[in-house]
């Protein structure tokens, strides 16, 4: 007989958006069984880069920076373009504060320094340590008694009413056979993207074949399916992107390398520059995976060099200096003899681009800022000269399931698939075109708490 | 300058090791579908390599992947730092761990490049069985200076400078032609990362690959079974993971660093 598990919401994947939404649910009195398909929970969670996009926090007021929800839902929109659906930026604008508050609440400690990173007007980067914010998730969920977590037990099938076409349940299997967890009051598909699943993401994206692929073991989109499978409708799909400044040879840093937004420009194979380094680092990505062999080099100075900040992974340039990631000459010809660009090539690029500098005006790509409306540009011309290859890497696939902001699941025809909610990487729709930096995992917290409460009842209309 | 550099490659220690057995009716490991990579010694040596082909326009640097079939990877992965020559030596037949058996397979391998080197470079362990024996063999067959566990080699206009450093010391010593030096790892010879567009055209590059000319090799060592030895079980050594609840755990830790005298064993 197949073993069976009830509770009020069960939770497909332990991840920030399912921890989110756990913890959301039982602190508001609701019964939870969490399914984690690896051993171990966390998901591209606990491996990314710790950053989350926050606007108005107190670090930003103590800091001098001014930012409010109006001005991240402007970012967002300016960069989503007419793909980003605007209920879902508004949902994030309103309840990202809040999330930031209840973060600190549950003891979430943030690094001082805030950093302006992709997409970003102001500096709103805030940074835990991702795997710690999970296991604090994970520790608070316990400590509610009312959270069952169950580690190497893979969601399989969606369970619906056959009469009402209702959700109620999952089959779920794990080692020692399958399970039905059955849910009194909704399933929450927190399961995460699909970057581990190269088939699914050569489907949409076919483009990104070149790309390098980093994400969470369980990250091949099984949620995805389950719902597709019941009818549910997709966003985003064509906006699978690489991410700009991986290193493509290094397999110790999971993380990019972004010298571009303290003032690095970025050339490829010929030494030219090819975009404006000031855009999304999806963008960048994108554009990079264009050039000859997909890569390119970040080009920059000592004084650029220094100015990265080790305590933000994309901006710890000192670290992978050490690490010997970083190739660098004391010229920029022996600069391109080294990474065997065409020197006169190269000299032309950084003395065109610092004369644009100089003249406030970068005649060949327009760009105007370090990073989208933030930051003025730099010339590079103290030696020590640096490169750092540069490829784009799939770290999240920013697009799935259409969700309505109370993160019920759409289907193709715009009905609500009853009794089925989805928050985090498994949501699509929210980013658009480019990318925010700390969205992703901004939206995995704020979506999963929001998916919560619908499910439990405390939105209006749930 | 000729430099060679000779590279073996081990077994990819990242992945656990379930299967090791002898090939039938050989000395030879079967070491079919587990995935290679070059060992951190292997990879000091050809830096090294690299480093004195970038300092001189002069030195003309071939490496030499020793293997079978299944090291062709790393014979592109060595191909994408441009050297002047790449080849892999077919080994198949023979085993490592006979060190007077490779040191004639080597020897003879060396002969059928055609190559004179005035510098060979290698590992100070030569792949997954070498106990550092073979380079210094090697030397000896070859009637080659021989400098061991070398840190660095640097070009000098009176001949390259091998050095390493022994405790507090650091020796030095000019290398005649030819001479054969083993390198051991170091923060300074850690090996680069290829350009994306050298490892693109290495992907289509044709393999050389040589095969010493059909001797007997009398083998002086003969292996009758190989096996993987499963590591010890938890809680077998001196360590120990704490148990019991988080204040427990705590508490016992914080006795346990009061008694502490910090003594570091002499
Ligand atoms: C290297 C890296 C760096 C990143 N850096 C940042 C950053 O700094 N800022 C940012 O905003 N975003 C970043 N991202 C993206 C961000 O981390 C993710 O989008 C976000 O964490 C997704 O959270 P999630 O909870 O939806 O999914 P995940 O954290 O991936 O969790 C999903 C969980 O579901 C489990 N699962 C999957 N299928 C099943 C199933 N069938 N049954 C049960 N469980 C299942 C998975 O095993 C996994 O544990 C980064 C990503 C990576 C890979």
């Amino acid at each position: 007989m197949t073993a069976a598990i009830e509770a009020d919401i069960i939770v497909i994947g332990g991840g920030a958006a399912g921890f989110a939404g756990a913890l959301e649910a039982a602190e508001r009195g609701a019964s939870v069984v969490l399914l984690e398909k690896q051993p171990e929970t966390g998901g591209s969670s606990a491996m990314s880069g710790g950053c989350l996009a926050f606007a108005g926090t107190d670090m930003q007021r103590a800091q001098g920076i001014e930012d409010t929800a109006a001005l991240l839902a402007r970012d967002l929109r300016q960069l989503g373009g007419d793909d980003a659906d605007e209920a879902l930026i508004e949902a994030y604008a309103a309840n990202q504060l809040a999330t930031y508050d209840w973060l600190k609440a549950h003891g979430q400690l943030f690094s001082p320094v805030l950093e302006a990173s992709s997409g970003q007007s102001v500096p709103r980067v805030h940074t835990v340590d991702p795997a710690d914010m999970v296991r604090l998730l994970a520790a608070r969920c316990l400590a509610t008694g009312r959270v069952q977590l169950v580690t190497g037990m893979a969601g399989r099938r969606l369970r619906r009413d056959s009469a009402t076409g209702r959700v109620t349940g999952v089959l779920a299997e794990g080692s020692a056979g399958p399970l039905e967890a059955r849910a009194r009051r909704g399933v929450l598909l927190a399961s995460g993207g699909f970057s581990r699943n190269p088939d699914l993401v050569r489907q949409f994206a076919p483009e990104c074949e070149h790309a390098v692929f980093i994400g969470g073991d369980g990250c091949v989109g099984d949620g995805l399916r389950m719902a597709w499978a019941l009818g549910a409708d997709l966003r985003d799909m064509a906006q699978i992107k690489g991410t700009f400044g991986k290193h493509p040879t290094d397999e110790l840093n999971n993380h990019s390398c972004l010298c571009v937004y303290k003032g690095a420009i970025a050339v490829n194979q010929d030494g030219r520059r090819f975009v404006d380094e000031s855009l999304s680092y999806k963008l960048l990505g994108a554009a990079c995976l264009r050039q000859p062999y997909g890569a390119s080099f970040q080009i920059l100075d000592e004084p650029i060099l220094r100015s990265g900040d080790n305590e933000v992974r994309i901006l710890d340039f000192e670290r992978r200096l050490e690490e010997g990631l970083f190739i660098q000459a004391d010229t920029i010809e022996e600069l391109a003899r080294q990474i065997e660009v065409p020197e006169a090539a190269l000299v032309k690029t950084v003395a065109d681009y610092n004369a644009g500098v100089n003249a406030g005006e970068d005649r060949e790509f327009s760009r105007k800022h370090l990073v989208h409306n933030h930051g003025a540009l730099r010339r590079i011309e103290t030696a020590p000269f640096y490169a750092y290859p540069s490829t784009a890497a799939v770290y999240g696939t920013y697009c799935g399931l259409r969700v309505d902001p109370e993160m019920r699941v759409l289907d193709v025809f715009g009905e609500r698939i009853e009794g089925l909610f989805a928050a985090g990487e498994v949501v699509g729709g929210f980013h658009g075109r480019a990318y925010m930096t700390g969205s992703a995992l901004g939206k995995a917290l704020v979506f999963g708490r929001i998916a919560a409460r619908t499910a439990v009842g405390a939105n209006s209309g749930g | 300058m000729q430099v060679v550099v000779l590279l073996a490659g081990i077994v990819d220690p990242k992945w656990r090791l379930e299967r090791l057995a002898l090939r039938p009716d050989t000395g030879q490991a079967d070491e079919t579908g587990l995935p290679k990579r070059f060992s951190p010694f292997d990879e000091a040596a050809l830096e090294t390599a690299l480093k004195l082909r970038d300092a001189e326009p002069a030195v003309r640097c071939t490496a030499v992947v020793v293997g079978d079939a299944a090291s062709d990877p790393l014979l592109r992965a060595v191909l994408a730092f441009r050297p002047h020559r790449a080849v892999r030596l077919d080994t198949s037949g023979l085993a490592l761990w006979d060190p007077l058996a490779a040191v004639r397979l080597l020897g003879a391998a060396l002969d059928a490049l055609g190559a004179q080197p005035d510098l060979l470079l290698m590992g100070r362990e030569f792949g997954d069985v070498d106990d550092g024996v073979l380079p210094a063999l090697l030397a000896e067959a070859r009637g080659c200076l021989f400098f061991g566990q070398a840190h660095a080699v640097t070009p000098a206009e009176d001949g390259p400078l091998a050095v390493r450093m022994r405790g507090p010391r650091e020796e030095q010593q000019r290398l005649p032609s030819p001479a054969l030096v083993s390198m051991t790892n170091d923060r300074g010879n850690r090996l680069r990362h290829p350009l994306m567009k050298n490892i693109a055209l290495a992907k289509r590059e044709t393999l050389e690959i040589v095969s010493p000319p059909p001797r007997h090799f009398a083998r002086a060592v003969e292996a009758r079974s190989l096996s993987v030895v499963p590591p010890p079980s938890r809680g077998a050594g001196a360590c120990r993971i704490l148990g019991g609840p988080l204040g427990a755990q705590v508490a016992e830790l914080a006795d346990y660093l009061r008694g502490w005298r910090g003594e570091v064993p002499q």
